[in-house]
C-alpha cells in the first residue's frame, strides 16, 4: 500500500514540477498591458493618428484654463495686465528679482513661464511621434497621410512659434525621442522658424478648409503661417497667407446678432461672439481654431479643476477678507453666495490676480461707440456696478444695497487696495457661467485660439511694415466697424495703433507677450523707428521695442508702483526673452543649452546652431 | 477636535491536536478610533487552519483567513479645523444648518464638519487568503512540498457628497464608486534532501516558483442627480450629467528557480552555495530573468583545540564570510513600456453638436532594455557568546555594491518627458552592524536582559552614466569625463541621499535691510549664504549640507522578569544626524490674517529670532530652496508590564493561564526637532493598551 502510494506521490511530484517549469518559459514573463495603449499598436491607422492629434489640442488647451492660467503670465509681460496678488511675495511683480533661471517658474503662486517651456515641448514631442511614425503606417492612405502630416506640422509649428518668441533661440528636436537624450543644443530662432514655414506651406496644401471645430483646418494653418511669415520679416508672404483666409470666404467676421442671446435686444454682436454656447456654433463663421471644454463631457474633467475659473482671475477681488467698506466704515462685502444680493453669483468671486492696467481699461478706448467697451449694454463693468451685499448691513447701515464707492464723503478711501480690488473689466469676455463652483469662478467654455479678426489685424500689420498705411487702415477698420467704431484714416495708422486694436479685440485670447516679442524682433531686424527710437538684433536684450512699449503704456512698471506688501513692480530690457528654466540646462548633461542674455549662466553660452540637427 | 481615542481588540481562538490531524480556529474584532473626531475603523477577521496526516508519508494542510476592514467613517477636516477662528460661527443665520465658512471667508476656510455632515461612505476592504499544501517524505532523505497560495482582495469605495452641502449645492449630488478585485497566487515546489554521513551533513534545497498578479479596477463619478440625490451612492442611473467612467486592469507574472546546498563538517565548518534565477514580467521585453549566485563560509573556531584555553570564558565563536548577489525589481508593472494615456476630447460638428473623440498622449519613454538591479555584497561577521551566555551577539561589516540601480533619471524637458526609468551606474555602501545581548542579572526573583544593536551605513556614487566627451570653448573635444547629474542631485563620489541646497544662515534682521534688498529680500525673510559673494543668489551658491539618512542608529531593549510573574520591558531607539525638510519655518502656510493656525514662532522686528522667518516671508524669490534641520531623536517606543497569574491559582479557577498586561506605545521622544514628530512631521499617537489573555 505504502509502496504504491509512494509511486503515485512520485508521479504527482514530477507532474507538478513540470507544471511549475511552465513558469520558466519565455512567454510566461511577457508583459501584458491591459488598459494602456502603446505607440506601436495605436499609431497604425487613421483613428490612431487622429487620437494623437486630439492629444496635441488637449495639451495646448491648458493655457487658458484653471486657476492661475498660464495666459496670465503672457498678459503681465505686456501693457494690458499686472499681477494683482497683494498678500504674499512670489507672484511676478518685481521681474528683476523673481524672473530668474533658478526661481520657481511654474507655480500659480509665482508665474507659469515653466508651464510654457514644458507644455510646448510636450506638444512638439507628441507631434514628432506622429510625424516619425506616419511614414511607416501602411494602413493609412497617402491622401490621409498628407492631411495628418499637415495637421501634425501645425501643432509642432504652434509650439515652436511660441517658444521662439518666449525664449528666443531654443533646442529644436524634430524627431521622436526614444531614449535618454541629454545632448540638446540651442538652434537659432530664424532657422527654426524657416523650417516651420516650410512645414506649414505643406500643410496649407493638404489640410481641408473645413474640419470639425477643435480640429485643425487650413485657415488655422494659414493664420499661423502668417504669424511666422511676419516673424521672419517676410511681409509679402504674410499678406498672401492672411489673404488666403480672408478671401476664401469660408470664414467671415460676425457682424449680425446670432446664437443663444440673439433675441435679447439689450445685447449686441460682441456679446454674442463671446458666449460659451456661440463660440463653436454652426452660425459662427469667425473662429479659425478653437480649444474645447464642455461641461458634462468626459474630457471636461481632464482640466484638473472644474471650469476655466476665468472670473476668479480677472474680476476685482472685492470680497477677499474685510477690504471693502461702506461710507460709515462697516465691512461692505461678503464672498458668500446665496445671500440676498448675490453679487458672487453674478460676477463670480474675483481675486484680482490678473489686474487690468489703465492702458487696458482706459487709454485705448478712443471711440465712445465701441461695443467692446460699452457699459450700458453690460459688456464692460465697473466696481460701481456692484452693490454692498453684506447681510449684516441690512437695517444697520443705509449703504446696504447701494453701489460700491471708492471714496467716502470726506474723501477717505473705502477700499483697502485699488491694485487688487478696484478696476473695470470686460464682462463680455470673462463671464462664463459656472454651475460647479459655489460661488461662481468661471465654468466650461470653448475658447478662440485663432479668430478671423486677428487675421485682419495681422495683415494690417504686414501692410504697415511695408508702409502701406491705407491698406492697413482698411483691415483694422474691418474689425473696428464691426464693433460700431468710426473708421481710422491712413494717417491714424502705426504699429502702435494696431497693437492698441489687438488689445481691444483680443484680450485673454492673444498671447500678448509672444506677439510683442515678435514685433520687437521685426523692429530690431528692419531698423524701423518706434517713437523715434531704432533697435538692433545685436542689442536685443539691452534695448528693445517690447520693454520700451511696456514701460510707455503700463504705468505699474514705469512708475515702480509699490504694493501694500512692499513689493515693487519692475521690468528690465532683458525680460524681452524669458529665462531658460535651469533644470532643463542641468539635465542636459552632455551638451550646452544656452541661457538668455541678462540671466545668470549666460556667460557659458556657446554659439547656437545654424542648422536643425537630425 | 483631536480627541483621546479608544481602541479595542478582541480575539478568541481554539486549537486542538490529534494524532492524525490538528486545527486552529480564531475570530477577532478590532475597533480603532483615531486622533481626529470621526476617524475610526473596524476590522473583523477569522482564521481556520487544518492539517491532516493522510498517510505516514503524506501530510496535507489548508490555512484559510478572511478579514474585512471598514473605513467608512468621515473624519472632520483638520485643515479647515485649524483655520477656523474662535470668532467664527458654527451655524448659519437660521441657527440649524452648518455655516459654509465659519469665518465667512469661503475662499480660505470651510466648515470642518461639512464632510462629516454631508458625506456618506462605504469603504470596505475584504481579503481572502489561503494556503494549501502537500508535504511528503521520499526515500533516501528526500522530502517534497507543494504550496499553492492564492489571495483575493475586494475593495469597495462608495462615496456620496450631498447636494445639501452648501459648497457643492450647484452640483446636485456627487457620487464616486470604485470597485477593485485583486487576485494573486503563488505556486512553490520545494524538493529537499537531508543526509548525514558521519560528521558530514548535507542539506540541499531545490525550488521552483511561479506567481501571477491580476487586478481589475472600475471608477465612476456621477453628479447632478434628479429628481434628487436622496438615494446616495446607490442610484447612478439618476445622474443627469454623463458619468465619468474609467477602468484600469493590470497583470504581472514572476518566477524563480533556486538551488541551495548547505554543508557542514562536525558543526565546525560550514559552506552554503546558492544559485537563484529570478524572472519578472516588468523586465519582460529583453531581460526578464537574472541569475544571482552566492557563497558563504563559516567556521565555529571556538570548538577548535587551540581555543581550549579560552573555554573558561568563551562559550561559542563563529567567523563568517560571504559573497552574495541579489536583485531588486521594485518598479511599476508597466514602467518599462511606453504608456499612451487615453481619454477623450471634444470636437464640434458642423451642426454645432459636441462629439467626443479619442485622445492619446504618451506619458513616458519606453525602456525595453530595463533589467534587474543588482546588489553584490561581501560580508564579514563574527557570532559570539561569552561568560556562559551572559554576553552574546554578532558583529558584521559589509561592503555592498549596487549596480544598474532602478531610478527615474530626470530628462531635459526639451524631450517632452520629465524622466525615464533606467538602470543607472553604481553605488557603493559600506557599513557595520553590531548586536549585543546581555543577561545582566539572574537571581531567583529578578532577571534582567538587554538587547543592543548599533548600525551605520555610508554610500557613495561611484559611477553614473559613464564618461562623455568634454569640449573646449571652440568646440574641440579635449577628453572625456564623468558628469554629475545636478538636476537629480546625484554627484560622483557623494552620497546618493545628499542634500545639495542653499544654506540658510538665519533671518535678515532690520539692520540688514539694505543688504537684504540687494538680494531681493527684506527683514524677516530667511537669509541664504552667497558663497561666491557675487551679490546675487544663483545655482553657484548651492552647497552640500548633509544627508537625509541617519549617520548612525541604535536600538536598546531591556527586559525584566520579577518574582516570576511580572514581565517588564522597555524599548529605546535612535536615529542620528539626518536632515529633514523644515519649510514650515518659512511661515507661509496660509493667510494668517484671515485664519487661525498652529502657534509657531515667527520673526518680528521686536522678536529678531534667527530660526523662523516672519509671517508670510518671501519663501521663494530669485531661487528655490528648502530649509533643512537635523532631526536626531531618541524615542522611548514601548513600555510594557505584564502579570501572569501563578499556575496554582489558575488551576484552582479551572483555567490554563491568565495574563494581564499594560503597554504604552510611543511613550516619549527626546529631540531638538520642534514641529510635531521628528520621524514623520505628523501627529503620532501615544497608545495606552490594557489587555488580558485567557487560555482555557
Amino acid at each position: 500500500m505504502n509502496k504504491k502510494f509512494n509511486k503515485i506521490f512520485l508521479l504527482s511530484v514530477i507532474l507538478l514540477v513540470s507544471i511549475a517549469f511552465q513558469g520558466c518559459k519565455k512567454d510566461w514573463l511577457e508583459p501584458k498591458p491591459l488598459s494602456i495603449y502603446s505607440p506601436e499598436n495605436t499609431f497604425v491607422d487613421v483613428l490612431g493618428f487622429k487620437a494623437g492629434l486630439a492629444g496635441c489640442a488637449n495639451n495646448y488647451r491648458g493655457e487658458w484654463y484653471g486657476d492661475g492660467a498660464p495666459i496670465i503670465t503672457e498678459l503681465i509681460f505686456s501693457e494690458v495686465s499686472v499681477e494683482g496678488t497683494n498678500d504674499k511675495t512670489g507672484p511676478a511683480q518685481n521681474m528683476d528679482l523673481q524672473i530668474r533661471p533658478d526661481a520657481n517658474l511654474n507655480s500659480v503662486d509665482f508665474n507659469r513661464i515653466g508651464w510654457f517651456w514644458n507644455q510646448m515641448y510636450i506638444g512638439i514631442r507628441m507631434a514628432n511621434t506622429i510625424l516619425t511614425r506616419l511614414p511607416e503606417a501602411t494602413a493609412v492612405s497617402q491622401a490621409n497621410k498628407d492631411i495628418i502630416q499637415g495637421q501634425a506640422f501645425f501643432y509642432r509649428a504652434y509650439g515652436y512659434y511660441r517658444l521662439t518668441h518666449q525664449f528666443g533661440d531654443v533646442p529644436c528636436p524634430v524627431k521622436e525621442v526614444t531614449s535618454a537624450k541629454t545632448d540638446f543644443q540651442t538652434v537659432k530662432r530664424e532657422v527654426i522658424l524657416t523650417r516651420m514655414k516650410q512645414d506649414l506651406e505643406f500643410a496649407v496644401k493638404f489640410v481641408p478648409w473645413v474640419t470639425e471645430k477643435g480640429d485643425v483646418n487650413r485657415a488655422a494653418c494659414y493664420h499661423l503661417l502668417t504669424k511666422i511669415n511676419l516673424a521672419l520679416g517676410l511681409f509679402d508672404d504674410a499678406i498672401a497667407s492672411a489673404s488666403a483666409v480672408i478671401s476664401n470666404g469660408t470664414y467671415r467676421l460676425m457682424v449680425n446678432r446670432f446664437g443663444v442671446d440673439a433675441s435679447r435686444a439689450e445685447r449686441n454682436v460682441i456679446w454674442d461672439l463671446h458666449r460659451p454656447d456661440n463660440k463653436s456654433s454652426a452660425a459662427n463663421a469667425e473662429g479659425l481654431f478653437m480649444v474645447t471644454s464642455r461641461l458634462g463631457t468626459p474630457s471636461a474633467w481632464t482640466d484638473g479643476t472644474p471650469g476655466m475659473r476665468i472670473m476668479r482671475q480677472t474680476v476685482p477681488g472685492v470680497s477677499i477678507g474685510s477690504t471693502i467698506f461702506t461710507p460709515s466704515g462697516k465691512v461692505g462685502m461678503v464672498a458668500t453666495s446665496g445671500v440676498e444680493i448675490d453679487i458672487m453669483n453674478i460676477f463670480g468671486r474675483g481675486i484680482g490676480r490678473c489686474r487690468s492696467t489703465s492702458y487696458h481699461y482706459n487709454m485705448i478706448w478712443d471711440d465712445i461707440k465701441d461695443l467692446r467697451h460699452d457699459s450700458t449694454s453690460g459688456n464692460w463693468m465697473y466696481p460701481e456696478n456692484m452693490r454692498y451685499n453684506n447681510p449684516a448691513l441690512k437695517g444697520t447701515d443705509t449703504a446696504y444695497g447701494l453701489r460700491l464707492r471708492l471714496r467716502g464723503p470726506t474723501g477717505t478711501l473705502l477700499c483697502e487696495d485699488t491694485l487688487r480690488r478696484w478696476y473695470p473689466w470686460p464682462h463680455y469676455k470673462v463671464y462664463i457661467p459656472d454651475t460647479e463652483n459655489t460661488p461662481m469662478q468661471g465654468g466650461h467654455s470653448d475658447w478662440y485660439v485663432f479668430r478671423l479678426a486677428e487675421t485682419f489685424l495681422l495683415r494690417a500689420e504686414a501692410y504697415m511694415w511695408k508702409g502701406d498705411a491705407a491698406a492697413a487702415a482698411a483691415d483694422v477698420n474691418a474689425v473696428r466697424t464691426r464693433a460700431k467704431c468710426s473708421p481710422y484714416t491712413a494717417a491714424d495708422m502705426s504699429i502702435g495703433t494696431i497693437l492698441d486694436e489687438r488689445a481691444r479685440e483680443l484680450y485673454w485670447e492673444e498671447p500678448r507677450k509672444t506677439e510683442l516679442t515678435r514685433i520687437a524682433y521685426i523692429f530690431a531686424k528692419t531698423g524701423l523707428p518706434y517713437n523715434g527710437k531704432t533697435y538692433t538684433t545685436a542689442n536685443f536684450s539691452t534695448s528693445n521695442f517690447m520693454i520700451d512699449r511696456i514701460l510707455e503704456k503700463n504705468e505699474f512698471y514705469r512708475k515702480n508702483f509699490v504694493t501694500i506688501r512692499g513689493d515693487v513692480f519692475r521690468i528690465s530690457q532683458y525680460h524681452v526673452l524669458w529665462p531658460i528654466p535651469q533644470e532643463a540646462i542641468l539635465a542636459n548633461t552632455d551638451a550646452r543649452i544656452n541661457q538668455n542674455i541678462g540671466y545668470s549662466g549666460a556667460s557659458s553660452n556657446v554659439p547656437p546652431l545654424d542648422k536643425i540637427p537630425d | 477636535m483631536n480627541e483621546n481615542a479608544l481602541q479595542h481588540d478582541h480575539t478568541i481562538s481554539i486549537s486542538q491536536r490529534r494524532d492524525d490531524y490538528n486545527y486552529y480556529f480564531s475570530v477577532g474584532y478590532l475597533e480603532n478610533n483615531g486622533l481626529t473626531v470621526g476617524d475610526r475603523y473596524k476590522t473583523f477577521r477569522t482564521r481556520f487552519n487544518l492539517e491532516s496526516t493522510i498517510a505516514r508519508y503524506l501530510t496535507v494542510g489548508l490555512n484559510f483567513q478572511f478579514a474585512e476592514r471598514d473605513e467608512s467613517s468621515v473624519p472632520v477636516n483638520m485643515n479647515d479645523l485649524i483655520r477656523t477662528t474662535p470668532w467664527g460661527s458654527y451655524y448659519g443665520t437660521d441657527g440649524v444648518t452648518l455655516r459654509a465658512s465659519p469665518n465667512d471667508d469661503p475662499g480660505n476656510n470651510s466648515h470642518p464638519f461639512l464632510g462629516q455632515t454631508y458625506e456618506r461612505r462605504l469603504y470596505k476592504y475584504d481579503n481572502f487568503f489561503a494556503s494549501a499544501y502537500v508535504k511528503g517524505k521520499l526515500p533516501w532523505g528526500f522530502s517534497y512540498q507543494v504550496n499553492f497560495t492564492p489571495r483575493l482582495d475586494f475593495l469597495r469605495e462608495y462615496r456620496h457628497q450631498s447636494a445639501l452641502n452648501p459648497l457643492l449645492a450647484s452640483r446636485k449630488g456627487i457620487v464616486n464608486r470604485r470597485n477593485q478585485t485583486v487576485y494573486t497566487w503563488q505556486l512553490d515546489n520545494v524538493l529537499n534532501w537531508n543526509k548525514k554521513y558521519g560528521k558530514h551533513s548535507f542539506d540541499a534545497t531545490f525550488l521552483v516558483n511561479a506567481e501571477k498578479f491580476q487586478s481589475w479596477n472600475t471608477n465612476i463619478q456621477a453628479e447632478n442627480f434628479a429628481p434628487n440625490d436622496n438615494l446616495g451612492f446607490s442610484s447612478l442611473q439618476s445622474a443627469t450629467q454623463a458619468p465619468v467612467v474609467s477602468s484600469d486592469d493590470q497583470y504581472a507574472t514572476g518566477d524563480a528557480l533556486m538551488g541551495r546546498l548547505n554543508y557542514n563538517y562536525d558543526q565546525k565548518y560550514f559552506l552554503t552555495l546558492t544559485e537563484r534565477r529570478d524572472g519578472y514580467s516588468a523586465f519582460g521585453q529583453q531581460n526578464p530573468r537574472a541569475n544571482f549566485p552566492s557563497v558563504a563560509l563559516a567556521w565555529a573556531f571556538s570548538d577548535e583545540n587551540f581555543m581550549k584555553n579560552a573555554s573558561s570564558w568563551l562559550d561559542f565563536a563563529k567567523a563568517r564570510i560571504s559573497y552574495g548577489e541579489n536583485g531588486n525589481r521594485e518598479i511599476g508593472r508597466y514602467a518599462a513600456l511606453s504608456n499612451l494615456n487615453s481619454g477623450t476630447y471634444v470636437y464640434i460638428s458642423a451642426a454645432g453638436t459636441p462629439i467626443n473623440v479619442g485622445r492619446v498622449a504618451g506619458s513616458n519613454l519606453a525602456n525595453p532594455a530595463l533589467k534587474w538591479e543588482r546588489n553584490s555584497s561581501i560580508n564579514f561577521g563574527i557570532d559570539y557568546s561569552i561568560l556562559k551566555g551572559v554576553i552574546s551577539g554578532s558583529i558584521d561589516l559589509y561592503d555592498r555594491t549596487t549596480k544598474d540601480l532602478l531610478v527615474n533619471r530626470t530628462l531635459p524637458s526639451v524631450t517632452g518627458f520629465n524622466s525615464i526609468l533606467v538602470n543607472l551606474g553604481e553605488v557603493k555602501n559600506t557599513g557595520f552592524e553590531i548586536a549585543i545581548n546581555t543577561n545582566n542579572l539572574k537571581t531567583k526573583n529578578v532577571e534582567w536582559r538587554s538587547t543592543i544593536s548599533l548600525w551605520s551605513n555610508r554610500n557613495k556614487i561611484v559611477n553614473l552614466y559613464g564618461p562623455t566627451p568634454d569640449y573646449d570653448a571652440s568646440g574641440k573635444q579635449i577628453g572625456t569625463s564623468q558628469k554629475d547629474d545636478i538636476a537629480n542631485g546625484w554627484f560622483i563620489g557623494r552620497n546618493i541621499n545628499t542634500v545639495f541646497d542653499y544654506r540658510v544662515l538665519g533671518v535678515w534682521q532690520t539692520a540688514d535691510a539694505a543688504e537684504a534688498r540687494k538680494y531681493g529680500y527684506k527683514p524677516g525673510d530667511f537669509r541664504l549664504e552667497d558663497t561666491n559673494g557675487d551679490g546675487q543668489y544663483t545655482i553657484a551658491d548651492k552647497q552640500f549640507l548633509g544627508m537625509t539618512t541617519p549617520e548612525f542608529s541604535w536600538n536598546l531593549r531591556n527586559e525584566f522578569k520579577l518574582f516570576k510573574s511580572f514581565d517588564f520591558a522597555f524599548n529605546l531607539y535612535a536615529r542620528m544626524g539626518q536632515l529633514t525638510q523644515f519649510n514650515e519655518a518659512k511661515n507661509v502656510d496660509l493667510f494668517y490674517d484671515r485664519a487661525q493656525f498652529y502657534q509657531r514662532p515667527y520673526w518680528t522686528p521686536n522678536n529678531p529670532i534667527n530660526d523662523y522667518a516672519a509671517m508670510m516671508s518671501n519663501a521663494g524669490g530669485p531661487v528655490t530652496w528648502n530649509v533643512w534641520r537635523k532631526s536626531t531623536f531618541v524615542r522611548l517606543s514601548n513600555i510594557s508590564l505584564a502579570y501572569t497569574l501563578p499556575s496554582a491559582t489558575t488551576k484552582k479557577w479551572k483555567i490554563d493561564a491568565l495574563k494581564v498586561y499594560f503597554n504604552v506605545v510611543n511613550a516619549g521622544v527626546i529631540s531638538n526637532w520642534k514641529y510635531f514628530d521628528p520621524e514623520n512631521k505628523a501627529l503620532t499617537p501615544q497608545n495606552f493598551n490594557f489587555g488580558m489573555n485567557l487560555t482555557l
